[in-house]
């Protein structure tokens, strides 16, 4: 099982002033690593857990214009996982560079000048961490599921990213595992650990999907044991291993087999009420 | 905050998370700028981000949040309408003062509503996240989250708003929040049962609790046109709901003319004009000159034949 490790922030600035800061606000709470180039910044990506948050100045590598640089658009597009912060500067261009950056998912936007103070940096992180998976599991859930239901994935959402347990989803929830337990079968989900189970396996599928990561390296920065422990959950839960999900696309294998539960859940609810 | 303070504590009431994100959007609050594209637009979007990140943060902290003396929101293109509002945020976020940032959040929402509908709906969320214990913040955000097409959300912060109403026993809320829900479920692929059942709620709350009379016309409006859509609805169920909705008020209060121009309407949409007629025959001193004008526009308007009755384009 995962580790409860400070989560990774990978930084690449110039701005010496805004790392200082930067590093003075959050270092409690994230173990940061400086890179310089787009080469280094990739390689740490591939290396690094899903819940990574990566800083990137959105003026590095682009001579003017509103838009990102393209080094920096090929890696939100490689790796739609991590959660990428923009730093952008207050000035006139902002207005268009603020629509350009909305289309490439970004985790949110750090205003240079406006919210780079340590406590509004340390809640843009805390709220923007995990933003990828939220996003990742809007879309997988169908759009007819109960809104209760949809709280309660968010919530477990939340609470994979920070590594947590069943526990921490009754708590996150204010309400008791039994009740969750309850509540859970109510809204038609899996009973809370194998829920939590299931969005571990989403997470990793959607880490086999980006291009330059080994089955070894996901398990690793999905928190699994070795590959092995990979491949017996996702023959358990998908039907199939890894390299197999991989070549029929891993996220919509994975995103088939969790909505056939939700399916197979949902009958046998009917059945028991009806 | 009385509403907060009249809480009782002992009860344990689970209040339903909220969802925040929009479906489609991939950064968080970057359709204010694509529906107001100018710098207002982007004012706003940064107010927005501020706002959420202030009710976000704890208390205790909210003084550190902002650099003294940050560039503000821009000062052209600001409306007159929101003037006010813009600065009550301002000085909330400035100083750390006691402000009503939720009013000051729901007037953009107004203000917006027409023309942005999904920037009405962030602002209403930021509103309702400044005054979480306040189910009219929270039913709110369920009105303008049906008004933008958002179903589930509208649902999820109705359900929110439900449970806040039932804490601090405010009916008229609760009874809103249940309308909210069934107009949600009104919305393609919605529960029509579910949607019947909530409306048959708020009838049962608003006898039980004497509410304001807007509550149960609205109710038995939304009950007529479902039953106007349900194949299994007789005629008597019809003219029964009919006929409740115009006694909501009495034969001298103007608002019973709009409910009977909704009724007309909604017979209209679905081709019964010969119950139209009857309906207005029945009723027609309730009606001002300009009234009858506007409903025999309505009558001259196309319409779809009576042998394909269209569904119910859902509850208002």
């Amino acid at each position: 099982m995962r580790t409860k490790e400070p989560p990774r922030l990978l930084l690449m600035t110039g701005d010496g002033a805004f790392r200082t800061r930067l590093t003075r606000a959050v270092a409690r709470l994230y173990s940061i690593h400086s890179v310089a180039t787009w080469e280094e910044l990739r390689d740490a990506i591939i290396d690094s857990p899903p819940n990574t948050i990566v800083v990137v100045d959105s003026a590095a590598g682009r001579p003017s214009g509103p838009r990102p640089a393209r080094p920096f658009t090929a890696l939100l597009e490689a790796f739609p996982s991590a959660s990428f912060f923009a730093v952008v500067q207050r000035t006139g261009n902002l207005l268009k560079t603020v629509p350009a950056l909305a289309t490439y998912g970004l985790a949110d936007v750090i205003v240079i000048g406006h919210d780079d103070t340590a406590t509004a940096l340390r809640e843009r992180f805390r709220r923007g961490h995990g933003r990828p998976l939220m996003r990742m599991l809007d879309s997988t859930l169908p759009a007819t599921l109960d809104p209760h239901a949809r709280a309660i994935v968010a919530a477990a959402g939340e609470v994979v990213n920070t590594a947590g347990l069943s526990a921490d989803l009754a708590a996150k929830l204010r309400t008791s595992r039994r009740t969750l337990l309850r509540a859970c079968r109510r809204a038609q989900l899996p009973p809370p650990r194998r829920l939590l189970a299931w969005i571990r396996v989403l997470q990793a599928a959607s880490l086999l999907d980006e291009h330059g990561r080994t089955v070894a390296d996901v398990a690793r920065a999905c928190g699994y044991s070795s590959d092995a422990a990979l491949r017996r959950i996702t023959v358990n839960f998908v039907g199939c291993s890894p390299s197999v999900m991989r070549r029929r696309g891993a996220a919509e294998a994975a995103r088939r087999a969790f909505i056939a539960e939700l399916e197979a859940l949902a009958r046998s609810s009917t059945a028991r009420d009806g | 905050m009385a509403d907060a303070q009249r809480i009782r504590p002992r009860r344990p009431w689970v209040i339903p998370p909220a969802l925040l994100h929009l479906p489609f959007e991939l950064l968080r609050g970057t359709t204010i700028v694509h529906e107001t594209p100018n710098e207002l637009g982007l004012g706003l979007w940064l107010l927005h981000r501020e706002v959420e990140l202030w009710a976000a943060t704890d208390p205790d902290d909210r003084p550190k949040l902002f650099r003294v003396g940050r560039p503000s929101t821009p000062t052209r293109f600001i409306p007159p309408a929101i003037t006010s509002s813009l600065a009550a945020l301002r000085t909330m976020l400035a100083r750390d003062t006691v402000v009503d940032g939720e009013a000051a959040c729901q007037a953009i929402a107004r203000w917006a509503t027409p023309r942005a509908p999904a920037t009405a709906l962030l602002f209403a969320q930021a509103g309702a996240m400044l005054a979480p214990r306040i189910a009219s913040a929270a039913q709110q955000v369920a009105v303008y989250a049906n008004d933008a097409g958002y179903a589930s959300l509208a649902i999820n912060w109705a359900n929110r708003a439900l449970a806040l109403a039932r804490a601090t026993q405010n009916w008229h809320d609760y009874a809103a929040a249940l309308i909210e829900i069934a107009r949600a479920n009104c919305a393609a692929g919605g529960d029509v049962t579910l949607a019947r059942s909530s409306l048959v709620r708020v009838l049962r709350v608003h006898r039980r609790n004497g509410l304001h009379p807007d509550l149960r016309a609205r109710a038995l409006l939304n009950l007529f046109r479902l039953a106007l859509g349900a194949t299994e609805t007789t005629a008597s169920t019809t003219a029964r709901l009919q006929r409740a909705a115009l006694r909501c008020y009495a034969s001298s209060d103007r608002r019973r003319a709009d409910v009977l121009i909704a009724l007309l309407r909604s017979l209209s949409e679905v081709g019964r004009h010969a119950d139209a007629t009857e309906l207005m025959n029945g009723y027609a001193g309730v009606l001002t000159p300009k009234q009858a004008d506007e409903v025999r526009r309505l009558f001259a308007a196309p319409v779809p034949p009576a042998s394909t009755p269209r569904q119910p384009t859902g509850p208002s």
